[in-house]
């Protein structure tokens, strides 16, 4: 948690488009593990060591259905990329900018940190009928179950 | 009747046009917008409110209704439920004479893939008797605000254009098929 507040001010979302060049170079340090292609990817990372890091810590797991994970992860990213937090994606927002700075809906919401109620289904309590196991998920199964759609 | 229709303020234009076009002569539409000047421009504006007049809508010419035929179609062909817009809401969900049962969804929102998949199923089953839709609140966020939609998945069921129920969050097939069953 300590680690995503303190990486939500960084502007992924404003960095110039690579080069067919960089993007070849970006690709080899993918593969190498050393980091994202690009900055969705980057984030999409950020998002996913954070839901592993919190699952663990609080105690919860993963649903036993992976893609429901991924998907959710994978918004979580694209609210980072887009709004600068990882604003919960499984609520309608009138001002998804004023929600953000109100932070209550900020991955790890208020209900999560107080009664483990994630209603996303990302982290679920050892007794919910939907939780399964893990309490990892890896990058490429993300990009597997997103890339789907 | 024309000059009475003229006189007293409420007489719908149509008649006043007339009657003024009828009793001026020809020859004189310089004269007649000295002589009747200001009162007349002046209450022209005021006449033209009849469009607002309770029985005025039938004076309207409107293009006729489109016929939701094309819409019946393409419901035969597709198994499962279909994606609404804001601009059908009216015409597929208030106006529908079965219950009407919407998904409210967003793009990465995991718990509502498993809904679309009740949903889909349920969408089979009652083919007939409910009728299904998606709706992304993405793209509609003035319906999902309209009917205070705050957590997604949130399933709503309508009869007769009203809201009968709401089931928020991801729940078993059983709950929404009982849903169903006490509505139809």
């Amino acid at each position: 948690m300590m680690s995503v507040s303190s990486t939500t001010a960084s502007p992924f979302g404003l960095s110039p488009m690579p080069s067919p060049r960089c993007l070849r170079k970006c690709a080899v340090r993918a593969q190498a593990g050393a980091g994202g292609a690009d900055a969705s990817d980057k984030s999409l990372e950020v998002m996913r060591k954070f839901s592993e890091q919190y699952a663990r810590r609080s105690n919860t797991f993963f649903c036993s259905e992976k893609s429901v994970t991924a998907v959710v992860i994978k918004g979580l990213a694209d609210h980072k990329d887009q709004l600068g937090a990882p604003l919960c994606p499984c609520r309608h927002y009138d001002d998804k900018a004023a929600e953000v700075a109100q932070g209550f809906w900020n991955c790890p919401c208020v209900p999560m940190r107080e009664r483990k109620e994630c209603h996303c289904m990302l982290f679920l309590t050892p007794d919910n009928d939907f939780a399964g196991e893990d309490q990892a998920i890896a990058l490429e199964e993300i990009k597997d179950a997103t890339s789907k759609m | 009747m024309a000059a009475a229709a003229t006189c007293c303020c409420p007489a719908p234009p149509r008649s006043l046009y007339g009657g003024v076009a009828l009793a001026a002569p020809s020859a004189a539409p310089g004269r007649r917008r000295v002589g009747y000047g200001a009162s007349a421009t002046r209450r022209w504006p005021c006449c033209r409110r009849w469009a607002h007049w309770p029985g005025a809508a039938s004076r309207i010419r409107r293009p006729p209704p489109r016929p939701a035929a094309a819409a019946t179609v393409s419901c035969a062909y597709s198994p499962g439920a279909e994606t609404i817009t804001a601009c059908s809401w009216n015409e597929y969900v208030i106006c529908s004479d079965i219950p009407v049962l919407i998904e409210f969804w967003a793009s990465w929102c995991g718990p509502c893939r498993m809904v679309h998949r009740i949903v889909d199923e349920i969408a089979q089953e009652y083919a007939g008797r409910i009728k299904c839709y998606k709706l992304d609140t993405d793209d509609y966020p003035q319906i999902a605000t309209s009917y205070s939609i705050e957590r997604i998945p949130t399933v709503l069921l309508f009869k007769d254009g009203e809201k009968i129920h709401s089931i928020t969050g991801t729940l078993p097939k059983a709950v929404y098929v009982r849903a169903i069953e006490k509505s139809i």
